[in-house]
């Protein structure tokens, strides 16, 4: 009980982490080519 | 609620209000061209190019069953084209490549945007919304320095 009161979900951090990051450069990715077209 | 569910949510939500105010700042200070919607008048029926000025165009778009008119539409470099688009009959794309056009062509509506031309080329035009069994040919073109001015 009392590890799981310590436990840290540092896996899914990481991969939350990731995902925004990824989410970000597919997004302004798409957003600087629109505006190069602009 | 546990408190990495919290900050997941706080910063997913700065996130989408980073990509919110870019789309805003693109917008509010002209880079980006938002299409408008303006009210009808069956003199967009004529298919025609305007030139205002030197470096300012208007190009009236009529779309139909298979054909955008006028097909070919001469400009010099430079130049800042207003599009007008409407169809004849049913819903047609009107779409520019290397250019933000992204448009549909609504019977009984027409739409606007404003596109500059700063290099000079071919911008082909292709109808990107399924309308029939001739969709695959309906293209029209932009030529941009022709003659060379």
């Amino acid at each position: 009980m009392t590890e799981n009161e310590k436990f840290i979900p540092r896996g899914a951090i990481a991969f939350f982490i990731l995902l925004a990051l990824l989410s970000a450069a597919i997004w302004f990715g798409i957003y600087f080519i629109m505006l190069s077209r602009s | 609620m546990d408190k990495y569910e919290k900050r997941i949510l706080i910063y997913t939500g700065i996130l989408l209000v980073i990509f919110l105010a870019a789309v805003m700042r693109a917008v509010s200070r002209g880079i980006s061209d938002l299409p408008a919607c303006i009210p009808y008048d069956p003199s967009y029926l004529e298919p025609r190019v305007t030139a205002l000025d030197e470096n300012t165009y208007q190009v009236f778009v009529v779309a139909q069953m298979w054909s955008f008119q006028p097909s070919e539409i001469f400009i010099p470099v430079g130049a800042e084209v207003d599009f007008y688009l409407t169809t004849k009959d049913v819903v047609h794309g009107f779409h520019i490549a290397d250019k933000n056009v992204n448009m549909m062509a609504v019977y009984g509506g027409i739409n606007k945007t404003t596109v500059k031309f700063d290099k000079p080329g071919v911008y082909p035009i292709i109808c990107h919304e399924y309308c029939g069994s001739g969709h695959q040919h309906m293209k029209a073109e932009v030529i941009v320095n022709y003659p060379n001015k």
